[in-house]
């Protein structure tokens, strides 16, 4: 089976994801309740679309996992960012400075 | 990096856990979301179903996870590995062929690789050994040895070596070890040989001026005989009944020039008064960026001047320069690459079998295929599978290779005589011969496995969809299979010629007689040793050999023993080659005698060898010993006697008189023809002069034994020493083995061809039967319908036979004028066979023609046992 081509979406979920793991590590479901607090309820994720994007990450080597206890004290899987995924983050960031600025400016004349 | 690594591995070999961590993964999270919408006031049953129905598809996300592993197409690559696996299961019989068949071919391969690199490759144990050439001087094309006196003159006037050095080819010493005695080889040579070599001792050092007496260990020496004891240093040694002090040890793997064990190397050993005297060898350092070619126009020009200046000794004697690579391989390198094409076609061969099976196969699962490629597999995925398959069956042909290749080494150096090997020669299964194997089985499963593969490319789905999962007739694959089938008849033919061609001509060898008998003889190095420097007497020398004789003679089971100073076949030394004069000669008729080989012999010698003799006497015990060591009566070889004596009577004839007339020797008999060198020889010219007139610090022993010679070996060697302890015996051999090792090469390489042939011949006519036989399958239909409609066994068997035979003509032809272009290449190892000889090619052209009828016949004879009900059910 061939692999989904990557759209804007998906390339936006994976950079808000880095986003979310730069100041500490986070697990699956505190990345959806996170995104969601963070951009105001406008943004949500599913779980079917979140996980793919995370192991997809890790075997890019943006983001690397450990099991740790979670909040409530159960065994869950911890996503923390990884040297190359600062980087990474670090030039989407731009890029994405860069799309919006530009998409800004077309809008604004229009 | 290594994360990533962790979890590529992790997701091939550990793919379970994966699994188990991904569910315990999603079900923390679902446990989450319901805990989160029960605590935003729903009950327990609707916030179960809210959080799952948030999840989507939740098989689809994994399996969306599952792709992120990044690892798929090394599962689907497995995955192929277990479908080729049961589809080769599927048909038993014909992947046992294959593989087999592979198997021998890469074995084939490998071995003779490993040879090949053994004697080509590997280097010499030498510093910059390419650069090492042997310098010899040669008169009329013969080569004759070096004299020091010459070889000074070289040194002092080349300016194309770093430098030369002296040396003798071969000296038996004895070393003392007080209750017994043990013959090894040492090297008398220059003092700069170890530094023209580019080699250093290991322990000690080498020769410096003003120490004289000085000897040098081999490494294997020194540990079998010194317990590799670094005070060795210093020892003194008893080496032919002198005092030697030990300075230096070799390393571990250094000989020079063949098997030496001990190197006395100074300058004043040589002769400098004989100029003539040429006995010995020359080796050279090439200097950097000079040829071995430049090398040889100096040494040309060099000799040229000796010639003027030294008229006597020197007249036409000219020189010769060969890199020390083809001083030792020269004949050899030319019989490996032959091998070494012969192992290729055994090769393609077998490749073109395994091509055969895979075709047949793919043929087989075209609807299969199709319905895949319906059912929306790539193309590139049924590429892959095919390669797959065809990787597992080369891989499993290259385990069985090496099993094979590794025994098959093992039987070829088993028929490598150790004689005639150079020490540095060790013949092992290497990392090259097995890198090379690993290569060409790569190559074969890429050959093998895209040809099925780019079948499927041109395959119309409709069409094969439309016969309902039945294969087409695919004429086309028909014939790419008749192709490979006339290419494997036509490579079969080449090696058959060639291994007939050897094999007739090692039959001739078998029938040359050398021109004596040596069943039933056993040969002996005799040394003694010479205590005293007044023992180097032909009075002393010659009552001792005398005795040793009568010792031997006493043995039970000896029926007759004698000397030979230089027996034909243990590699006889130049110095025994010589001209010869009739008295009354001009030196201007002297120039036209034959070179002749001279030989001391006692008395029994003609009637332990079973020369005859044809006139005259042989020697006896009364021909006495002449103080100047010249002989007074002579024998000679009939062939000597016809060409200088044609018409008159040899016997009373004198020659080799002294310039003041007086000191000839006297023919008194004329004895067979004998070959010296080896069987292939013509037969020498032979002047014979009794052992007890001739001056010979060492000398050879036959003796004729009842029933099996060996078997009297350790009696023979004890009666000599009991009556002369310090006498070193070595290289007891029966005499047929050393006839035999003279034509080694014609034995093994008839052999080797022979297997190869064989082997190819019965590949071929697999193929063959291969072909028919799916040729039969195919037809089963039209058959069946001939035979209902009254067709009879013969017209069935005609039309098998038909197709069958015009590929089997076809392959032929073009084998035949193959190897009628080939075996030329054959000629120089060839022995009274011509390279087109008729007889082997006709024998090869039945053999075909009979192994392809019988290959064609098997599958007619089911043809024509077709039932035409169940044969036309079929559809």
């Amino acid at each position: 089976m061939k692999k989904p081509k990557a759209d804007l979406l998906q390339g936006t979920l994976e950079l808000l994801v880095l986003r979310l793991l730069r100041s500490r590590q986070l697990n699956g479901w505190e990345i959806t309740q996170q995104l969601q607090i963070a951009s105001g309820e406008v943004l949500s994720v599913t779980p079917g679309a979140l996980y793919p994007a995370l192991h997809r990450l890790e075997h890019r080597g943006l983001i690397s996992s450990a099991w740790g206890p979670s909040e409530n004290n159960r065994k869950a899987k911890f996503y923390k960012l990884t040297t190359a995924g600062r980087k990474q983050l670090e030039t989407q960031r731009k890029n994405w400075e860069r799309f919006c600025g530009a998409v800004a400016l077309i809008m604004r004349d229009a | 990096m290594w994360d990533r690594l962790k979890l590529r591995w992790r997701a091939l070999f550990r793919k379970e856990e994966l699994e188990r961590e991904l569910d315990a993964e999603l079900r923390f999270h679902l446990e989450r979301e319901v805990a989160h919408h029960l605590r935003s006031g729903m009950d327990a049953e609707d916030a179960h179903y809210s959080a799952l129905k948030s999840f989507g598809p939740l098989e689809r996300s994994k399996e969306e996870c599952r792709d992120a592993r990044g690892v798929r197409f090394i599962e689907e690559f497995l995955q192929d590995i277990r479908y080729g696996k049961r589809l080769l299961a599927r048909h038993p019989g014909a992947t046992l062929v294959a593989i087999v068949t592979l198997a021998l071919g890469i074995g084939a391969n490998t071995a003779i690789f490993s040879v090949v690199n053994a004697f080509l490759l590997r280097p010499m144990p030498y510093g910059e050994p390419d650069r090492l050439v042997m310098v010899d001087s040669q008169h009329r094309g013969q080569s004759l040895g070096v004299s020091f006196v010459d070889y000074e003159d070289w040194r002092r006037q080349n300016t194309v070596f770093d430098d030369l050095a002296f040396f003798n080819l071969r000296w038996n010493a004895n070393l003392d070890f007080g209750n017994e005695t043990e013959t090894v080889n040492l090297t008398f040579g220059t003092a700069n040989l170890f530094s023209t070599l580019r080699v250093a001792p290991s322990l000690g050092h080498g020769p410096t001026p003003g120490e004289n007496d000085t000897i040098l260990l081999s490494h294997g020496l020194w540990q079998r005989r010194f317990g590799s004891d670094s005070g060795i240093i210093g020892r003194q040694l008893r080496i032919d009944g002198k005092a030697l002090t030990v300075i230096g040890v070799m390393p571990a793997g250094f000989r020079f020039p063949f098997q030496s064990d001990l190197w006395w190397l100074n300058d004043r050993y040589f002769n400098r008064e004989n100029r003539g005297l040429r006995i010995d060898q020359t080796i050279a350092r090439l200097k950097p960026g000079v040829s071995s070619e430049q090398a040889l126009a100096e040494m040309k020009e060099i000799a040229a001047r000796l010639a003027q200046t030294y008229p006597a000794t020197n007249t036409e004697v000219t020189a010769t320069v060969v890199p020390l690579r083809d001083f030792w391989f020269g004949k050899l390198r030319r019989s490996f690459w032959l091998l070494l094409g012969a192992c290729a076609f055994v090769l393609l061969i077998a490749c073109a079998n395994v091509a055969n099976l895979l075709l047949t196969q793919a043929t087989v699962r075209e609807g299969e295929l199709s319905v895949r490629a319906a059912l929306g597999a790539s193309h590139g995925r049924l590429i892959r599978q095919s390669i797959a398959e065809a990787l597992l069956l080369v891989s499993i042909g290259c385990a069985g290779g090496i099993v094979f290749g590794a025994w098959s080494l093992r039987m070829l150096v088993a028929l490598l005589p150790p004689e005639v090997l150079p020490f540095f020669v060790k013949i092992e299964l290497d990392w090259r011969a097995l890198a090379f194997t690993l290569l060409v089985s790569t190559l074969t499963a890429l050959f093998v496995g895209l040809l099925p593969a780019l079948r499927t490319r041109s395959m119309d789905l409709d069409q094969s969809l439309k016969e309902g999962g039945r294969w087409g007739t695919g004429s086309g694959m028909q014939r790419v299979r008749g192709l490979l089938v006339v290419a494997e008849i036509s490579l079969a033919v080449v090696l058959l010629a060639g291994a007939g061609l050897m094999l007739r001509s090692f039959a001739r060898l078998q029938n040359t007689s050398p021109g004596f008998n040596a069943e039933n003889v056993l040969h002996l190095e005799i040394n003694p040793t010479y205590q005293r420097r007044e023992d180097y007497n032909v009075e002393f020398m010659s009552r001792r050999y005398r005795q040793l004789l009568q010792e031997v003679a006493t043995v039970q089971g000896v029926v007759a023993v004698a000397a030979n100073s230089d027996l034909p076949f243990v590699g006889q030394k130049p110095w025994y080659r010589g001209e010869f004069a009739v008295e009354g000669q001009s030196n201007a008729d002297r120039e036209h005698n034959p070179m002749v080989n001279y030989q001391a012999v006692s008395p029994d010698y003609f009637r332990v060898m079973e020369i005859p003799l044809l006139r005259g006497r042989v020697f006896t015990d009364h021909d006495n010993v002449r103080p100047d060591g010249n002989a007074d009566v002579a024998i000679i070889s009939n062939g000597l006697a016809q060409r200088m004596w044609p018409n008159a009577d040899p016997l009373g004839k004198r020659i080799n008189c002294n310039d003041d007339g007086s000191g000839c020797a006297e023919v008194v008999g004329v004895v067979g023809d004998v070959k010296h060198n080896t069987l292939v020889d013509e037969v020498g010219y032979d002047i014979y002069y009794p052992a007890y007139q001739s001056y010979a610090k060492q000398t050879h022993f036959v003796a004729r034994t009842q029933g099996d010679p060996l078997a009297l070996a350790n009696d023979i060697q004890r009666a000599i020493w009991r009556s002369s302890p310090d006498t070193g015996v070595f290289n007891v051999v029966p005499l047929t083995r050393l006839s035999t090792n003279t034509v080694w090469q014609s034995r093994v390489w008839g052999l080797l061809l022979g297997i190869f042939s064989a082997i190819a011949l019965i590949l071929a006519a697999a193929g063959i039967y291969g072909v028919m036989a799916y040729f039969v399958v195919q037809r089963t239909r039209e058959i069946g319908v001939r035979i209902a409609l009254g067709a009879q066994w013969s017209d069935v068997l005609k039309l098998i036979f038909k197709n069958g035979m015009l590929l089997v003509a076809i392959g032929l032809a073009i084998g035949l004028v193959g190897a009628f272009a080939l075996t030329r290449l054959l000629a120089s190892l060839l022995f009274e066979v011509s390279p087109h000889d008729p007889i082997t090619f006709g024998a090869v052209t039945s053999c075909v023609v009979l192994a392809s009828l019988l290959a064609c016949y098997l599958p007619a004879r089911r043809a024509a046992r077709v039932d035409p009900l169940i044969a036309l059910r079929y559809e």
